[in-house]
């Protein structure tokens, strides 16, 4: 039997289509690797991925392979939630730098995954965009639509002095 | 089954070729947020699915039926749509997991405002904080998203000056629905006499008449009327229903600190132009004491960075005798001060300042006394003292009780009368009898012998500037009367955790007792210590 680390696993996407990829690089994601320690046959039968199409899976793979060597994550929920760093490492950069459309599946399917690294740097990302705008750029970079009553948009301006108070 | 869903299939089939026909030409962008599309969102998955049966021959035809059904309003099958993902999805041949659910619901061409909620809280708690009001007022789902990042920002903590308006803004937080539960702290910026008051605040004060003459006074003479008390128990009576407790912190923000507060409104401007202050630190913190005593709302922990606090000294008491629950109170910063935290029944006790030097005797700080007073009351489990003088008739036997379980100490400097033959000064000796302790640390300590009236046994001999201090048959070389107090090992350090804490602290005398000539000599050759610092009993007559 092939040791963990050389073991080839098979992902389905949600379009259908199987990826082959090492076992080592699929477990970066918690929920296969869930699935895998449940199941106790890898690389016997494809892993379904409902929600990502084979492109984000793809994309997402690559991330996985790239950091396949990295250190598990520190369990320091309380720093984490504190950091208000931004700073995302340059090949992260590189990988993150597609269209807008594209960052948020990933997001979502490193949530869905249960791959907190990836998440953070797609979250990094997105907080990156907003950074320094006003909300009417802001709106346009996300192509949101304002739904506010003018009366609501009033009381959101109101409380926003809160902040100016500190 | 699997012949009804192929046909099923087949019929999709057909009618997304039949409506592709009408799709208008360069419809197929830009409208993902179009509720048509929302709606769509089964109808997408189910036609992957179908993808993945057939193969990828027919991607792109279900690509643009996607896009149709996205873009077209007069899309109504989706009852059809619905079942027939179902009936797909069970045809799907990866069967081992059908037992699980999908976690998330199936996305296509996502954008912001389908993110769920718990990941947009965490990109904005990612956000610079100055920008997270500006997300704010982008859309209502956003708006929600950022509403926890912004409370932590900017409204579990907050800093208001004794002023009308501020105290007013404080209010309205508070009976805020949403904001009014993240108040957890409130710090006061203390009131102060001002020499320029704008007009508009005059205006807002309802002791105007009476003060209109000494607008100087202003500022000072609103904590003291009984609308600053009112307002303050309303805000703390919502704070104890929202938040449960609060915590109370006063501060001058004078300019020692190289914190200006910034308060919103018109009184930006009496601060520009305040050219003399005055703080009146313990009436403000008085008087929001007791509002949320009046409150009922518990005080989790009460603070004041002033120090020394002399102007504390009738207030503390009255304060520390009458809180209404097990309470937490630091007095100074984390440089200086005092600091009893009830939750750990630990005392703290830092900086120098602790203990005034008075002529040749340490006096402690008035405050630090009546707050150790009061603290003799509770049981202190936990002392730490850190760059503290303990004078002589300081008195720890007060802290020695049973329950004390953990001491520790840094840059601590006892002045005694005497030393015992062992080289112990008699506050050091109490420690090694409390049976409850199970850990010290004793970092630097040192002595300061009262020359005036020292123990028989000790003799000093003044040869040059060096002082030679005799316990017993045994030596220590100092330069003054003041040294410092080596261990076992050469180190200053003490450390010990366990059981045994109190034993190894009187084999720390023991080893005073027996000589170790070789022993100090290995220490000398190591270079931890020089000969002159190390001292050694020779032998001591039993």
């Amino acid at each position: 039997m092939a040791s963990t680390d050389e073991q080839k696993i098979i992902l389905v996407s949600s379009d259908g289509v199987n990826i082959q990829t090492d076992r080592i690089i699929a477990e970066r994601s918690m929920l296969i690797k869930n699935m895998i320690e449940d199941l106790g046959t890898p690389g016997e039968e494809p892993i379904p991925i409902m929600n990502v199409s084979e492109a984000v899976l793809r994309k997402v793979l690559e991330w996985c392979d790239h950091h396949k060597k990295d250190p598990p994550p520190e369990k320091d929920e309380d720093a984490d939630t504190r950091k208000k760093t931004t700073d995302i490492e340059e090949w992260d950069q590189k990988f993150m730098q597609v269209d807008q459309e594209m960052l948020f599946e990933i997001i979502l399917a490193a949530n869905y995954m249960d791959i907190k690294a990836l998440l953070d740097v797609g979250c990094k990302t997105v907080a990156n965009m907003i950074k320094g705008k006003s909300p009417e750029e802001i709106r346009k970079t996300f192509n949101i639509q304002n739904d506010f009553t003018p009366e609501e948009e009033e009381q959101i301006r109101r409380e926003n002095e809160w902040a100016e108070d500190r | 089954m699997a012949k009804e869903a192929q046909e099923n299939i087949r019929l999709y089939n057909t009618q997304s070729a039949h409506l592709h026909e009408d799709e208008p030409k360069g419809a197929d962008q830009g409208c993902m947020r179009d509720e048509s599309w929302i709606s769509g969102k089964g109808r997408t998955t189910s036609s992957r699915k179908q993808e993945g049966i057939r193969g990828r021959k027919s991607r792109e035809n279900a690509f643009q039926s996607n896009t149709m059904a996205r873009t077209s309003p007069g899309f109504t099958e989706s009852k059809v749509m619905d079942e027939l993902f179902v009936r797909v999805y069970s045809l799907d041949p990866y069967q081992p997991w059908r037992h699980l659910r999908c976690a998330t619901p199936p996305h296509n061409n996502p954008d912001i405002t389908n993110v769920p909620t718990e990941i947009l809280v965490k990109i904005f708690s990612l956000v610079e904080p100055a920008d997270v009001p500006k997300v704010r007022l982008t859309c209502k789902k956003l708006c929600d998203a950022a509403n926890r990042p912004f409370s932590f920002e900017f409204i579990t903590g907050r800093i208001h000056e004794v002023t009308p308006m501020s105290i007013k803004k404080l209010l309205d937080i508070t009976d805020h629905p949403i904001f009014g539960g993240y108040v957890k702290a409130v710090t006061f910026a203390s009131a102060r006499h001002v020499e320029l008051v704008h007009k508009d605040e005059l205006e807002a004060f309802s002791c105007r008449r009476r003060h209109e003459n000494r607008q100087r006074d202003l500022s000072n003479a609103y904590v003291h009327t009984k609308r600053f008390a009112h307002r303050m128990e309303r805000i703390f009576r919502n704070i104890k229903a929202r938040s449960g407790c609060v915590t109370i912190a006063v501060q001058d923000f004078n300019t020692k600190n190289g914190s200006k507060p910034v308060i919103g409104g018109n009184s930006r401007r009496v601060l520009e132009e305040a050219t003399r202050t005055t703080y009146l630190t313990a009436k403000t913190l008085e008087q929001v004491v007791y509002a949320a005593r009046r409150a009922r709302c518990p005080i989790e922990c009460l603070r004041t960075d002033i120090w020394p606090a002399q102007s504390l000294t009738t207030v503390l008491p009255q304060i520390l005798e009458s809180c209404i629950m097990p309470m937490s109170v630091q007095i100074g910063n984390k440089f200086e001060g005092t600091f009893y935290d009830s939750k750990r029944a630990r005392l703290d006790i830092t900086h120098g300042g602790t203990f005034n030097v008075d002529g040749d005797t340490l006096v402690p700080g008035r405050t630090t006394e009546l707050l150790i007073q009061w603290v003799k009351e509770k049981n202190i489990s936990e002392l730490a003292l850190s760059d503290c003088k303990i004078r002589s008739r300081f008195s720890t036997r007060s802290f020695l009780a049973s329950c004390l379980s953990r001491l520790e100490f840094d840059v601590v400097e006892c002045s005694s009368d005497s030393l015992d033959a062992n080289g112990w000064g008699d506050h050091i000796q109490r420690f090694s009898n409390l049976p409850g302790l199970v850990y010290c640390r004793m970092n630097r300590v040192s002595y300061r012998m009262n020359r005036v009236s020292y123990h028989a046994s000790i003799d000093f001999d003044i040869i040059g500037n060096t002082m030679q201090l005799i316990i017993g048959n045994g030596r220590y070389a100092t330069k003054s009367a003041h040294f410092d107090l080596y261990f076992r090992d050469g180190s200053r350090r003490f450390e010990s955790s366990g059981d045994g804490v109190c034993a190894e602290l009187k084999s720390l005398a023991c080893y005073v007792k027996a000589a170790e000539a070789d022993k100090r000599q290995r220490i000398i050759a190591d270079g931890r210590v020089d000969d002159c610092i190390i001292g050694i009993i020779d032998q001591v007559e039993e």
